[in-house]
């Protein structure tokens, strides 16, 4: 039986062969540099991924029009928005030699657990839409084109005040619509009357409804993400106590598919998000993505457009390789579309801008900016 | 049966035989070749084992060696002792947040948390153990099943321990033997929990041999008569399960300190079901069967990324699929069949 | 914590608790029966009621009715109730006796062990969800709202609303039926004489393939007509809505004592009552401690459940 030694000492030279070409693998990249994107474009969370996916292809594609000296590409990692799953997505866009910089992440959750990969592999990062505000203190790499929760939080707890009303404060316990609620708690403190919270992905809303009821609440804010605030929304309408409460929520909910799934129930619902109105400030850029899409921008198509634009203009000084660009972000000013994109010391956006929307005859619709 | 699984079945008699006829020095060198080749494996990067989406290196930490190592803990619940376990996630879990808790707020690195983090685990198993052995069966199953989702949910309810966002800024192990883990080469982090898989599966091969590995065997096959014959049952099961769960400890330390952010979300029902089918996929009760079930039930829905959507689907069917074919695993026990054979 | 809420809307919270406790004891009797004749939990089961809902889903559809404006009146609404239900309970009931025939029948013949039965199960289980995964991309899916659920009764907190009448009323009809199945039948006494005795069973000339095809069957029906319910009172489904659901509806079962038909029920509508009670006091988040923790505590105290293992032995 000395056949099975014999077997598997072969193997094992013949493996140890490889290990001496491995090193080819390292080499620089072969084709075009590349710029990824991270979000979900499958999954529940998926439309606002495409839309921010297609903005970023929008962006490239108009830039290697330009015929520049270094064409760009983009791939892109299908997080699915799980926190779960962004690490081990990123380790491989850090191992991919034409990996220059990301968008993304789409969410906070998954961004905070991505960026200790970026971080160790020196990849700059822009988000469009995670804002989440411990992201910016943490890591030297991240970005992000919006304000942060921090902003828009004041925003919510400030429409709440203005509606005179006393406030019910639900969160689905992730680490956006739970940060966002901490800070809503925290700025409307005097006219908060309740507090409780969900899990994610439920569906059985009647004991937090019952709870808003007992106390009385002329408004609720809701911080998470719109599959639940649907839900939520429709049972507290069904119950004749809370049928007429003020809805109140940030970006999360803010989608198409909370229309459709809430129905004529989103009507009126107090919505803010950071992301700009993309058919007020760029009707141009709105009317090529329809074009090249066939579809409706989404909320932060323009944001992730533009956040590919800064890397472009990266790209376009000459700043080719990973420690270049992040260099360059740091003192980068960039006429983008509809705002001038520079960053402060922690990555934070130096304008910050914040919009009100609701919703009207079954559309998304921009009521105002705010301060 | 089919050709294809007689043949295999063959192979591992053959094995077997050779492995029975072998002597020391054969077996050493067999034992020096085997560990070397795994050790050798992150090196490799060979395009047939690479993982098309995601990175090889990060494959072999996790899912890979983390599934074998947490297997071969669960092992000594369900497959020595027989117990069901629907929460060894929990462990895993209270692993995981010692480290990064430790790792925040205490100066101790991470070798002198490991203590901690098994020890923590431990006494999890000791709580729970204490009044759930008690019961039996399904009741049992449900009451661990209820127990991976506390862990969880009172993560998610904590602020104290970051919430659903979790914990950050989790230390690294400082460098020992001149290997430095820093947070983009996975490959350390692998060649640590190898060496450490390697010495749980000398201690639960030792222990399996010794009073507790009979007294779990007894219990396996039927707890009243155990009880009959004098076996301290309670104390064996509960044995098993601090066993198991300073095993499950460990593993969660390793895997926070190489992924730096935990969230709660990162230890669900979910993870639990999938080392238990780690354990009765690769054969309940024989250690190598359980690696080999980690190893190919972690691999396989890397390996087939390229399916995107139905990578899960056809995962499922296999699982179905070999279930009805090797209801007993890949690699089932039998050792105890072949000392009866052999004392006839 | 705010134990007053127990005073003020200890009667809406009971109402909102029955109702769900309704619809967890159609998922728990699936659980019960099929643990009764097999000694081993169904884990797919949870995934005949996730394909019941989308039966359902899928039947109104064809409907056309996008409609959230517009409710039927009471009689159009019960003709579509009932044949939503029915082709939820044949879409449910044949998935779950084609379950048992790929996942179980061949380990059971081959004796295997409970372990690999399950493992199946779940592989089984992981294959429907990420199809039903796959065809609803993942999404919330909306159903109309089809009965006006507008109060017809307030007394205080509490209110009656006609989809809260329906699901109570439409269970206890059903757990009539059920009962006379069971014990006034011979399906019934073929279940009670596997559950019992397997080997006794099959002298006695029991077609005892027949009898688990049917047990399935039954336990498939129920979830169907679970999931109509739960159609109309929650009106949206997802992949993994027999997950959040299904740990619940086992819970009950256990809770109940698994096995037993009675502790199924009872078990069902005293883990609806927990479940909403506690969520209103302490907050929606600590439920499911606290449903785990009683279960523990009851089982310390009784180790088969509320209701003891009446359609067999305890197993050991």
């Amino acid at each position: 039986m000395k056949k099975i030694i014999s077997i598997v000492s072969a193997s094992a030279v013949a493996l140890g062969l490889t290990v001496a070409v491995a090193p080819s693998a390292f080499a620089a990249c072969g084709g075009d540099l590349k710029i990824y994107f991270q979000g979900a474009l499958t999954g529940p969370y998926a439309e606002t991924g495409i839309n921010e996916y297609n903005g970023v292809k929008l962006a490239i594609d108009k830039y290697n029009a330009t015929s520049p000296k270094t064409k760009l590409a983009y791939d892109a990692i299908d997080t699915e928005a799980s926190g779960a799953k962004s690490p081990a997505l990123a380790a491989k866009v850090v191992a991919d030699e034409c990996a220059l910089g990301v968008v993304g992440g789409m969410y906070s959750g998954e961004t905070i657990n991505a960026m200790p990969i970026y971080d160790g592999g020196g990849v700059p990062v822009i988000s469009p839409s995670a804002t989440n505000p411990a992201l910016t203190n943490k890591s030297p790499y991240f970005h992000r084109v919006v304000g942060s929760d921090l902003v828009q939080g004041p925003a919510l707890a400030q429409i709440a005040i203005g509606l005179k009303s006393k406030l019910f404060v639900v969160d689905d316990a992730t680490a956006y619509g739970k940060g966002l609620a901490t800070i809503v708690k925290k700025n409307a403190s005097k006219i908060i009357v309740g507090t409780d919270g969900v899990t994610e992905g439920t569906t059985n809303f009647t004991s937090v409804v019952a709870k808003v009821a007992k106390a009385k609440a002329t408004a609720v804010f809701y911080g998470g993400y719109y599959p639940e605030a649907a839900i939520f929304i429709k049972a507290l309408r069904d119950n004749p106590a809370t049928k007429k409460v003020a809805f109140i929520a940030g970006d999360g909910v803010l989608d198409g598919e909370y229309i459709k799934l809430a129905k004529r129930n989103a009507e009126g619902t107090y919505l803010t998000a950071p992301g700009e109105p993309m058919d007020k400030v760029a009707p141009a850029l709105a009317k090529e993505y329809k074009a090249k899409f066939n579809r409706e921008h989404g909320l932060y198509t323009l944001e992730a457009y533009n956040a590919a634009y800064v890397f472009t203009q990266g790209v376009k000084a000459g700043k080719t390789t990973r420690a270049a660009l992040a260099d360059w972000l740091d003192t980068a000013v960039v006429k983008a579309v509809g705002s001038t994109i520079s960053f402060s010391a922690t990555g934070d956006p130096d304008k910050i801008v914040m919009n009100q929307y609701t919703i009207k005859n079954g559309k998304m619709v921009w009521v105002k900016k705010l301060s | 049966m089919t050709k294809t699984t007689k043949s295999s079945l063959n192979l591992r008699t053959k094995f077997g035989d050779w492995w029975e006829g072998a002597n020391a020095a054969q077996r050493t060198i067999f034992r020096v070749v085997l560990i070397g080749l795994f050790f050798a494996l992150p090196m490799l990067n060979n395009p047939i084992i690479d993982t098309p989406e995601t990175s090889f290196d990060s494959v072999l930490f996790y899912p890979l060696i983390m599934f074998s190592l947490m297997a071969v803990g669960l092992n000594v619940v369900v497959g020595k002792s027989g117990i069901l376990d629907l929460g060894y996630v929990a462990f895993f879990a209270i692993g995981a947040y010692t480290q990064a808790v430790f790792s925040n707020r205490t100066s101790l690195n991470f070798w002198e948390t490991l203590p901690f983090a098994m020890g923590f685990a431990m006494l999890a198993g000791v709580i729970l153990g204490l009044p759930a052995l008690r019961l039996r069966g399904d009741y049992l199953a449900i009451i661990t099943l209820g127990f991976g989702e506390i862990v969880r949910i009172v993560a998610v309810n904590t602020e104290a321990i970051g919430g659903s966002s979790g914990l950050t800024d989790i230390e690294g192990p400082t460098a020992i033997f001149g290997m430095e883990f820093t947070v983009n080469d996975p490959r350390p982090y692998y060649w640590l929990t190898l060496t450490m898989l390697l010495l749980v599966i000398w201690g639960v091969i030792r222990l399996s041999h010794r009073k507790p590995g009979r007294a779990w065997e007894a219990i396996r096959e039927d707890e009243d008569v155990a009880e009959f014959m004098g076996v301290a049952t309670l104390k064996y099961k509960l044995w098993a399960f601090i066993i198991g769960g300073a095993v499950g400890g460990l593993a969660g330390a390793v895997y926070a300190s190489q992924i730096r952010s935990i969230q709660p979300e990162l230890f669900t029902l979910n993870l639990s079901i999938m080392i238990l089918a780690c354990v009765v996929f690769g054969g309940m009760g024989n250690i190598w069967g359980v690696i080999v079930g980690a190893v190919i039930l972690g691999y396989i829905p890397e390996k087939l990324r390229f399916l995107s959507d139905y990578r899960i689907v056809f995962f499922g069917l296999l699982m179905v699929v070999m279930m009805n074919i090797r209801p007993n695993g890949l690699l089932p026990r039998q050792k105890r069949e072949k000392f009866q054979e052999k004392s006839k | 914590m705010d134990f007053s809420i127990l005073i003020t809307n200890f009667w809406s919270l009971g109402l909102d608790g029955i109702v769900v406790g309704a619809i967890y004891a159609l998922i728990s009797l699936g659980y019960t029966l099929v643990y009764g004749v097999l000694r081993l939990i169904n884990f797919a089961h949870s995934e005949i009621f996730m394909i019941g809902t989308m039966a359902v889903y899928f039947v109104i559809l064809q409907f056309g009715f996008t409609g959230y404006e517009d409710p039927l009146p009471l009689i159009k609404f019960i003709g579509i109730f009932l044949l939503l239900a029915t082709v939820a309970a044949l879409v449910s009931g044949g998935s779950a006796v084609l379950l048992e025939i790929v996942a179980y029948r061949r380990l059971r013949n081959m004796n295997a062990s409970r372990l690999s039965s399950l493992i199946s199960a779940i592989g089984a289980s992981f294959v429907l969800t990420e199809v039903f995964r796959i065809i609803s991309d993942s999404k919330n899916l909306d159903f109309p709202r089809l009965i006006n659920k507008d109060p017809f009764f307030t007394w205080g907190s509490l209110y009656l609303s006609a989809d809260k009448v329906l699901v109570i009323v439409g269970a206890a009809i059903i757990f009539f039926f059920l009962n006379r199945i069971i014990n006034h039948t011979k399906l019934g006494l073929g279940i009670r004489a596997v559950s019992q005795d397997e080997r006794t069973a099959i002298l006695m000339g029991v077609n005892v393939n027949r009898i688990i095809s049917y047990t399935f069957l039954l336990g498939g029906v129920l979830a169907g007509v679970g999931s109509a319910f739960y159609m109309v009172f929650y009106e949206t489904t997802k992949a993994n809505v027999g997950f959040l659901v299904g740990i619940s509806a086992f819970t009950a079962a256990v809770l109940g004592g698994i096995g037993n038909v009675k502790g199924a029920l009872y078990g069902s509508f005293a883990l609806g009552l927990i479940q909403q009670y506690t969520s209103a006091v302490l907050g929606y988040n600590w439920r499911d401690v606290v449903t785990f923790v009683i279960l523990v505590l009851v089982l310390l105290i009784k180790p088969t459940g509320l209701f003891g293992e009446a359609l067999q032995k305890a197993r050991v």
